[in-house]
């Protein structure tokens, strides 16, 4: 009896901390939803958004592609002086004010291969970065792989930070710029369509690949 | 008393946990299954799609072997091109590793690129040539093989086959499901006006001198062709042996640590990334062109005139070009980026000029500028005209009359070969929040 009393507590506890544990799994699978929001600006609009409110006096922050509070109250300081209706949101009119499109495919392409080479490439040396967009713009090129941004970032274990969902992460302004260099044509690799890092890769296969240049920690390969 | 009160609260709090337990274990299973019949169909989707796909290339690739009207081979060689592109989609969107895809998506690419290029042909009213049926007779016998190896696939599939359970969702590699994909089918080479033509693939390297040089060599070319930035020191760091072979160096100079590429054949530059800390001095844009001009010039690269610039925060990347006796080379391109802020530059590019720079006889002119003005659309006008070589869109290049001209709010760039009079390209431009595009 004296063993059940000291051990009354204890499972008492466990049973509360697995039930705690279960409700923040539920939680996890069905209390995150996303809603549909009417503005629809991306990371690279909400950039170039920051930019020029920055440029025009209206913004004093650093330009991050996440709008935050400080985002907010510029954009409603600039639609107060334009006459827009002042709701800190870049809809459509206020977008079109500062002249900046919303999503355009460019805008798009650029944002997916920011966010596919800050997750796999983050922590390289630049020049690694903008060889990890040259060779997924590589890729599209190439007849053995598909034939769109989208197609090759998403294929099934082509990278790594897709497979384990990395490339969900928000991308640093280092990372849009080694996007824009790489889709403006700059590719240190010289055409490779493979990279590895020589002390993480298991598969033989890759090995067996021409080995171009060694960037970082990534060895490019054709 | 109080050991019984015990007994309860402990069999009350068991009972809660192991119900609860019990409860969320059946909502996961529940899910799981939901999300696993969704996802078995989505891949059982692109799955027997792909074999659609494959199934009509067969078909129509036969047609085009028997048919003869130029209307039924247009009909034919859109329906080829658009069923390997959905074949292509449909293949990367399969859980198979692209290192066991990589022959079928090679297969269907080129068919697409090829049959594209015939396309051309017929909208243009040429014949396909000797070599074209040859072609097309030996990528028919592939595609046939290709149908009766995922056929026999499938057909060795039972009723109850489910792809998720097949594939080895760690890597891949070691799926069964992939045995459906090693086709044995090999693409041959084939030269033709189209993307994945092997002489876009690969490429001959024109304009680098033909003589090896060593890293020495190499290094002491840098000192004197960076002598005007002022370099102490350099430092020779690996080799890369993709489409240019080059020695790569870090170089120290006064705007901070360059990372040079200098090719092994001919010891030229190929690439500058200035990753260091750079100047402190703001530049207009109209400067900056003028500096990155004048760095283009001071390394060697002559008669070289922007083009084309895109403004991007602080970033401007300017295009050059020759511009030598009022014709623009557009083939040559060296890219420049310049840091507004730094005022300096901080990348060069030249791939394209080394790859096509040399010395052109680029013969008459049938045509003059009026005449192929006539030619272009009434609805446009013209703001600008030069005489410019284009690169064609895959192979070669082209003389052309280049008009600038306006429609409404638009603004387009034709091309009109001065030799036939024909439109080779039109572009539009696009404005982006980085700089303007042409489409």
């Amino acid at each position: 009896m004296r063993i059940l009393n000291r051990l009354c507590l204890p499972i008492i506890l466990c049973c509360i901390l697995i039930m705690c544990g279960l409700a923040y799994c539920l939680v996890d699978v069905f209390g995150s939803k996303h809603k549909l929001v009417a503005v629809t600006a991306q990371a690279p609009d909400i950039y170039e958004v920051q930019r020029r409110l920055k440029e025009w006096g209206y913004y004093s922050g650093e330009p991050s592609g996440v709008v935050d509070g400080e985002t907010r109250e510029a954009i409603i300081y600039f639609q107060r002086v334009h006459g827009l209706s002042q709701t800190g949101e870049i809809d459509y009119a206020t977008a079109e004010a500062i002249g900046v499109s919303l999503n355009s495919q460019n805008s798009t392409n650029l944002y997916l291969l920011a966010k596919c080479i800050h997750a796999e490439a983050r922590g390289e040396e630049y020049v690694g970065m903008v060889a990890v967009g040259a060779v997924i713009l590589n890729r599209v090129a190439s007849p053995d792989f598909p034939n769109t941004i989208y197609g090759v970032i998403y294929q099934p274990w082509a990278f790594t930070a897709v497979h384990d969902g990395q490339i969900n992460l928000e991308p640093d302004s280092t990372a849009y710029q080694a996007a824009q260099d790489a889709l403006s044509g700059w590719d240190p690799t010289y055409g490779c369509l493979y990279y590895f890092n020589p002390a993480t890769a298991t598969s033989s296969w890759i090995w067996s690949r021409q080995q171009v240049v060694t960037i970082g920690r990534h060895i490019f390969a054709i | 008393m109080k050991s019984k009160s015990l007994i309860i609260t402990l069999s009350i709090t068991l009972g809660i946990t192991i119900l609860s337990l019990l409860a969320t274990l059946v909502v996961f299973v529940t899910l799981n299954r939901r999300y696993s019949t969704q996802l078995e169909n989505l891949y059982k989707r692109n799955f027997y799609e792909l074999s659609t796909n494959i199934n009509d290339l067969e078909v129509d690739m036969s047609k085009l072997v028997a048919v003869n009207d130029s209307g039924s081979k247009r009909e034919i060689l859109s329906n080829i091109y658009a069923n390997c592109n959905m074949a292509s989609n449909n293949l990367s969107m399969l859980p198979v590793s692209n290192s066991k895809i990589e022959n079928i998506n090679d297969f269907v690419n080129v068919l697409g690129g090829y049959s594209y290029s015939l396309l051309s042909k017929v909208n243009n009213n040429q014949e396909f040539s000797e070599e074209d049926y040859a072609n097309i007779e030996d990528l028919h016998g592939m595609s046939k093989q290709l149908m009766v190896e995922y056929n026999k696939y499938i057909s060795s599939l039972d009723v109850d086959y489910k792809i998720i359970q097949d594939v080895n969702f760690a890597n891949g590699e070691s799926s069964s499901f992939n045995a459906g994909f090693t086709s044995s089918t090999k693409v041959p080479t084939l030269i033709y006006d189209g993307p994945f033509s092997d002489s876009v693939l690969n490429k001959e390297i024109k304009g680098l001198p033909k003589n090896d040089v060593t890293i020495e060599e190499a290094e002491q070319m840098l000192e004197s062709s960076l002598n005007f930035l002022g370099v102490q020191d350099i430092t020779y760091v690996n080799e890369s042996k993709g489409d240019f072979y080059t020695y790569n160096f870090e170089v120290d100079t006064v705007n901070g640590v360059m990372y040079v590429q200098v090719s092994k054949m001919g010891g030229k530059i190929v690439d500058i990334t200035n990753y260091g800390a750079g100047g402190d001095r703001s530049l207009s844009i109209d400067e900056c062109i003028d500096l990155a001009e004048d760095f283009a010039q001071k390394l060697g690269f002559e008669d070289m005139r922007q083009v084309w610039f895109a403004e991007n925060g602080n970033i401007l990347y300017v295009n050059l070009a020759p511009i030598i006796n009022g014709i623009i080379y557009y083939p040559d391109l060296v890219k420049v980026k310049v840091d507004k802020q730094k005022g300096c530059v901080i990348a060069l590019e030249a791939q394209n000029y080394w790859f096509n720079h040399v010395e052109r006889s680029l013969g008459g002119y049938n045509i003059t500028f009026d005449t192929a003005q006539a030619n272009l659309s009434s609805a446009l006008t013209v703001k600008e005209r030069n005489i410019a070589l284009i690169p064609n869109k895959y192979v070669g290049e082209t003389l052309t009359y280049e008009y600038i001209c306006t429609w409404k709010d638009y603004e387009y760039y034709v091309y009109i070969d001065v030799n036939t009079g024909k439109e080779v390209n039109i572009l539009r431009i696009v404005k982006t929040n980085s700089g303007d595009l042409m489409v």
